[in-house]
């Protein structure tokens, strides 16, 4: 019982993962970011520029 | 722009491409910088803060490299802008240094000139100093600095010389609060550019010796390297080596990485007891991951080869012999570099085009990038050759797998040419601007260097493997695992689940070409990235009751030749990067490119493998 919860949660928090950073388009996440009162962790300046497009090769130095 | 930034005195670095430009803002800024886009424009913009020795806080800008401030393409523009101050959303620098190339000052002295005539207070860093002296160059810097009429100093940037020096002439140049209105300059007629030459010259030969015979390794080297045939020969041998070196060096290191996570396997298999949490630790996270992280090796040599030879200054030269070819078929000298970005990724390789300043030639390299294999193609080519093509050598020196491995590299080259000269044939027609670049001259390549390069891509690789692919598992565990089989069920459990359900609703459309469902299940998640297709592959076979941590193995017992030469053939244009679909919409601001790149990388991927699977088949494959 205990293992089927555990694995459950992780493959909630995955899921809730892979929605947040590669579905959700960026300036949604964006804007959900400022309305939840997050760091900008993708680029500081998102508001001005739009970041890297939400893109997710990992070469993008907005996302270092 | 903040309150707190207006109040900072803002400077700009302007210089040639590649004269250290960055390596100076890194040695002044440190870590304390950020990089965002110009807003319209997908123009890096990079900007950091520092303090000088007299307790100013300065607001560096790292402008985009150019030649003149008569801009030819998106990113001189801006560099043109912002010195004019210009930019609606950037405030107009108080003090401009000017970076040049100590090695070659003559390009830069045309700048300055140009520059001077903005009017703003300007300093001349001749940065790389150190090879200049090397190379037998000297430079009267006071008669440099009185003929041109501003400060000159001398730097290392890389090595953090000359910065002090740097820093007391922005403390005593920067004027005590921002003060900077519009640039006083204007596009000069064709006689003023000609007097500016001239102006450039003069000085040059007034402050500038060079040695009799510069540099005569170089001459020497280039002679052969650059030789119109011997030079293809050459850079063909170079690419080919490397090949050969990433299949037969990496295979201990790989080996370790599979006995390792066998090892984990078991471990976990037996720490565990029977359920969904170990079955999750064991199939999903061990055979998934665990079958993509074996390729870092691999990957590891491919770039360290790559970034030796940039250092050593042999990737020019490969750009300037490629010219001829790619210039052949339609494509610009400047795509080189786009398109050799790409065999790291398609999505950096797409954004670099726009070094182009046609635009019929840069959406010809944009269309034809992805069709470089990027290193997440590396994964799969090697899973699948490894597994079946033998491991054995031809005429006793070359490796089988090596030359399948070149084979895929070339079918991918090749058939980016064949479509750019469809493409500027039937869709952009007219001749490209002619190409001109600086070939630098050779050095012993930095062991720093080229190993923080394959450190990042280690990096790179190993966050993708901790992120995206580790998520994609997680998520391809569970759907191959639920609903689990109904009581009586003879199929293995994975045919009534979700994964199955899928799979066997798309086999149909995948069959032709050669393809199980368990292929069609692992291509899907395969759009979020390339590489996730092999994790997938290993969690759907694991969780099938495959061998886990021996994938290659179980699929050469479950597909045959055809199968897989076809999945080979289908990955070198399948269109399977939701990125760089993604980057083509922002970067020709059009869903119209990406829309008819998918289309016709789809077609070329089903063509391609329906040829190889039924050739190879009819051949007893």
């Amino acid at each position: 019982m205990i293992q089927a919860l555990v694995t459950y949660l992780i493959v909630a928090l995955a899921a809730a993962w892979i929605f947040w950073s590669m579905i959700l388009p960026v300036r949604l996440r964006a804007a959900l970011r400022r309305r939840l009162g997050l760091r900008m962790v993708v680029c500081g300046m998102l508001d001005r520029a739009g970041g890297c497009g939400g893109c997710d090769c990992q070469d993008c130095p907005l996302r270092r | 722009m903040s309150e707190a930034l207006a109040q900072q005195l803002c400077i700009a670095l302007i210089g040639n491409p590649n004269c250290g430009k960055t390596a100076l803002f890194n040695a002044l800024t440190g870590s304390r910088q950020k990089v965002a886009n110009y807003p319209g424009v997908t123009v890096e913009r990079k900007e950091g803060i520092f303090e000088t020795p007299g307790g100013r806080r300065i607001h560096v800008l790292d402008l985009p490299g150019t030649y003149s401030l008569r801009a030819r393409s998106p990113d001189e523009a801006i560099t043109r802008d912002t010195v004019l101050g210009q930019l609606a959303t950037e405030a107009a620098p108080d003090l401009v240094v000017c970076v040049a190339d100590a090695t070659n000052l003559r390009l830069t002295l045309r700048l300055v000139l140009e520059l001077k005539k903005v009017g703003r207070p300007i300093v001349l860093a001749l940065n790389m100093f150190d090879i200049a002296e090397r190379r037998g160059i000297g430079i009267d810097m006071d008669a440099l600095s009185r003929d041109l009429g501003i400060p000159v100093v001398s730097t290392v940037a890389v090595r953090r010389n000359g910065i002090a020096a740097l820093l007391r002439q922005i403390d005593r140049l920067a004027p005590e609060s921002g003060s900077n209105g519009p640039g006083g300059w204007r596009e000069p007629s064709a006689e003023q550019v000609r007097s500016a030459h001239g102006d450039a010259q003069r000085i040059l030969d007034a402050c500038v010796t060079v040695p009799g015979h510069p540099d005569i390794w170089t001459r020497r080297l280039d002679r052969v390297v650059l030789h119109p045939v011997a030079g293809i020969l050459i850079l063909l041998a170079v690419l080919f080596l490397v090949f050969q070196a990433v299949f037969v060096w990496a295979a201990p290191a790989m080996e370790l990485i599979a006995t390792a996570f066998d090892a984990l396997a078991v471990a976990a298999q037996a720490w565990l007891p029977q359920g969904m949490l170990r079955s999750l630790l064991t199939d999903g996270f061990i055979s998934g991951v665990g079958s993509v992280l074996v390729f870092l090796p691999q990957i590891m040599i491919l770039f360290f080869f790559i970034n030796l030879m940039e250092d050593f200054g042999y990737m020019a030269r490969a750009a300037f012999l490629m010219d001829r070819v790619i210039g052949g078929v339609g494509l610009h000298g400047r795509a080189f570099i786009p398109l050799l970005s790409s065999f790291a990724c398609a999505v950096p390789g797409i954004m670099a085009t726009r070094v182009i300043n046609n635009r019929r030639d840069r959406l010809a390299t944009i269309m034809v990038a992805p069709l470089m294999t990027c290193s997440a193609r590396i994964p799969v080519y090697t899973l699948l050759i490894a597994a079946f093509v033998p491991h054995r050598s031809i005429a006793g020196f070359v490796n089988l797998q090596g030359l399948v491995m070149f084979g895929l590299y070339a079918a991918g080259i090749v058939s980016a040419f064949a479509v750019t000269f469809v493409f500027r044939k039937r869709v952009w027609r007219g001749a490209s601007e002619p190409f001109i670049m600086e070939l630098p001259a050779y050095k012993l390549p930095d062991p720093r260097n080229v190993l923080m390069g394959v450190l990042l891509r280690a990096r790179i690789f190993l966050r993708r493997a901790g992120t995206v692919i580790l998520a994609m598992m997680i998520l391809i565990w569970f759907l191959s695992t639920v609903p689990g089989a109904p009581p009586g069920a003879t199929d293995p459990a994975i045919n009534y689940s979700f994964a199955g359900m899928i799979g066997h609703a798309v086999q149909p459309v995948l069959a032709p070409i050669g393809f199980n469902w368990q292929i069609a299940i692992a291509l899907i998640p395969g759009m979020a990235a390339r590489e996730v297709a092999v994790a997938a592959l290993g969690t759907v076979y694991a969780v099938g009751g495959g061998e886990a941590g021996a994938l290659g193995n179980t699929l050469a017992a479950h597909w045959s030749l055809a199968t897989a030469l076809a999945l080979l053939a289908w990955y070198v244009f399948a269109p399977q990067c939701a990125a760089t679909l993604g980057v083509v919409r922002r970067e020709t601001n059009s869903w119209r490119w990406p829309a008819i790149m998918f289309v016709y990388m789809m077609v070329l991927a089903y063509t391609a493998a329906f040829i190889v699977y039924n050739v190879t088949t009819a051949l007893g494959g």
